[in-house]
């Protein structure tokens, strides 16, 4: 074969071989988008094997074997979790029957807040006839506690099937991960091969680092969150601080979101505007903090976004996958900007 | 200029299994088999067809190949001024060699020659993420390899002194004397 009719082939090989990588790329993420509570699963099991990797590395470090530390982790993991949900079930159950009981009286005391409400904005029926903001609510509220209760066994189901596939996805991620991005790259053209191995390497990297980033944060929210709501004594703090460090992972709209529960209590128990204050002053320390000292120090070190850019990620994000669009919106927004950015030095390294 | 990708590490190995390919190469020969087999799923086993390009001159580099099986040419692409000159042919690399090894070692590396497959050749890429994550879960088997890799290029930075020693001893005594 002359040098030609090599290259020729050499071209063609290249283009099959592209076209099976980037086939096989679309078939996962058709099956991640399509397959029910396969992204979430996924989601959640490359955050536990961020977290759990730098242990396993440890670990092997010390002279264990790779999958021996990985059984022993998940199954540390679970021992410690069994007593922790062991150690925590009463307070958590306890809560939940105290709000059982006060339940009633914060459904009273927001239906006279809104009868109030109504008597007031009464002058504006001649503006706008009749607001029936009563009626509205009890609809929508009905509407609410209906798909609640319709949705409960698929929500379950839900969460049972990610409870199951999270960690066992997330196992072969730490056990087999490398592998399996060797099939991979063993799919990739020659001539595209190092670009795509650095630009694994990075995105992985940046990955890592922002999931253990974000998740201290959110801890750290959560644990600030808690002290000052115990120091206030106001009711169900650990409840509300769970809620807080978990709707934290979604940037500028979820501290926001997380501290909504105790205001929407604090104003039906009718503590007043300096009551709505004082139970506000916990959220806002913690994120005065986050905000000052966490960010600047740990996340904005690892992704450097451009303000306008994370919004508009969030907004497509929250169009595409809702509430998990919204946490996964920076992470992959970061992806793809180092991706763009080394291809386009590549393309330019190439013509230069 | 040939000798100075001549490889004086090279063993006379022929069709092993790679974990003995991987043994015999001097970079890896203080590893033990523990440390062998760890290596062996960090590397990667490329296949390249005649002529094609491992790499080309002035690209970013990730890391080094080890050649298998055919042989790979190292070539000087110049570009002087406007006219193109044809490329400067270093070496041709054969089954045991290894190259762009410096890669592994500089920050941001751009590769000094272009590489071309000779015929058919397998390569194994062994590249700085794969060393870093290697290093990361048994920092003594990383040690070992980059001790190794000290080596090699102490070696070449000897080589290229002395070639260079050489060369000038020669342009000065071709220069006309003055009278």
């Amino acid at each position: 074969m002359d040098k030609l009719a090599w290259k020729r082939r050499i071209i063609r090989e290249r283009r099959i071989q592209m076209v099976a990588f980037l086939l096989t790329m679309i078939l996962i993420a058709t099956m991640l988008l399509k397959v029910d509570n396969l992204l979430i699963s996924f989601v959640l099991a490359f955050v536990i094997s961020y977290l759990f990797s730098p242990i396993v590395n440890l670990l092997e470090r010390k002279g264990f074997h790779r999958s021996f530390s990985i059984f022993g982790l998940f199954g540390l993991t679970s021992i410690i979790l069994t007593l922790l949900i062991a150690a925590l079930s009463p307070v958590l159950f306890g809560q939940i029957s105290e709000f059982r009981e006060v339940f009633p009286r914060y459904v009273r005391g927001l239906t006279d807040t809104i009868n109030q409400t109504e008597e007031k904005l009464y002058f504006l029926t001649e503006f706008f006839g009749d607001l029936n903001i009563t009626e509205t609510f009890e609809y929508y509220m009905r509407i609410f506690t209906q798909s609640i209760f319709e949705d409960i066994p698929q929500i379950l189901s839900q969460s049972l099937t990610t409870a199951f596939l999270a960690p066992l996805l997330a196992f072969f991620m730490l056990k087999d991960g490398s592998k399996f991005a060797k099939m991979l790259f063993s799919m990739v053209p020659n001539n595209l091969f190092e670009l795509t191995l650095n630009l694994q390497h990075q995105i992985n990297t940046q990955m890592g680092d922002f999931i253990r980033a974000r998740l201290l944060e959110a801890a750290f929210v959560g644990v600030v969150t808690w002290i000052g709501l115990w120091i206030i004594e106001f009711p169900f703090a650990p409840l509300l601080a769970f809620f807080a460090a978990i709707t934290n992972l979604i940037p500028y709209v979820g501290p926001v979101v997380g501290m909504v529960p105790a205001l929407v209590i604090s104003f039906i128990n009718g503590d007043g505007m300096v009551g709505l204050f004082i139970t506000s002053v916990p959220y806002l320390i913690a994120q005065i903090i986050d905000v000052f000292f966490i960010i600047p120090i740990v996340v904005a070190k690892i992704v450097d976004l451009h303000a306008v850019t994370v919004i508009l990620s969030l907004i497509i994000g929250a169009q595409l996958l809702g509430v998990l669009g919204m946490i996964i919106a920076i992470p992959v927004t970061s992806a793809l900007k180092v991706t763009v950015t080394n291809v386009y030095r590549h393309i330019l390294d190439f013509r230069s | 200029m040939n000798y100075l990708w001549d490889n004086f590490f090279r063993k006379g190995q022929s069709e092993r299994t790679l974990a003995h390919f991987l043994k015999d190469n001097f970079l890896f020969e203080d590893l033990t088999s523990r440390e062998i087999n760890l290596l062996m799923n960090t590397i990667h086993v490329r296949k390249y067809r005649p002529g094609e390009y491992i790499f080309r001159q002035g690209e970013a580099g990730v890391g080094m190949y080890i050649l298998s099986e055919g042989n790979v040419d190292i070539v000087v692409e110049e570009d002087r001024q406007d006219e193109k000159e044809s490329d400067a042919f270093v070496t041709r690399l054969k089954p045991g060699d290894f190259f762009g090894e410096l890669a592994l070692v500089e920050q941001k590396s751009r590769r000094s020659a272009s590489a071309i497959s000779c015929g058919e050749s397998t390569l194994i890429g062994f590249f700085k993420p794969d060393l870093n994550d290697l290093t990361e879960r048994s920092p003594s088997t990383g040690v070992k390899i980059i001790n190794k890799l000290s080596e090699v290029l102490g070696r070449r930075l000897r080589e290229t002194t002395s070639k260079i020693t050489e060369l000038k001893r020669q342009v000065d005594f071709l220069k006309p004397k003055k009278t």
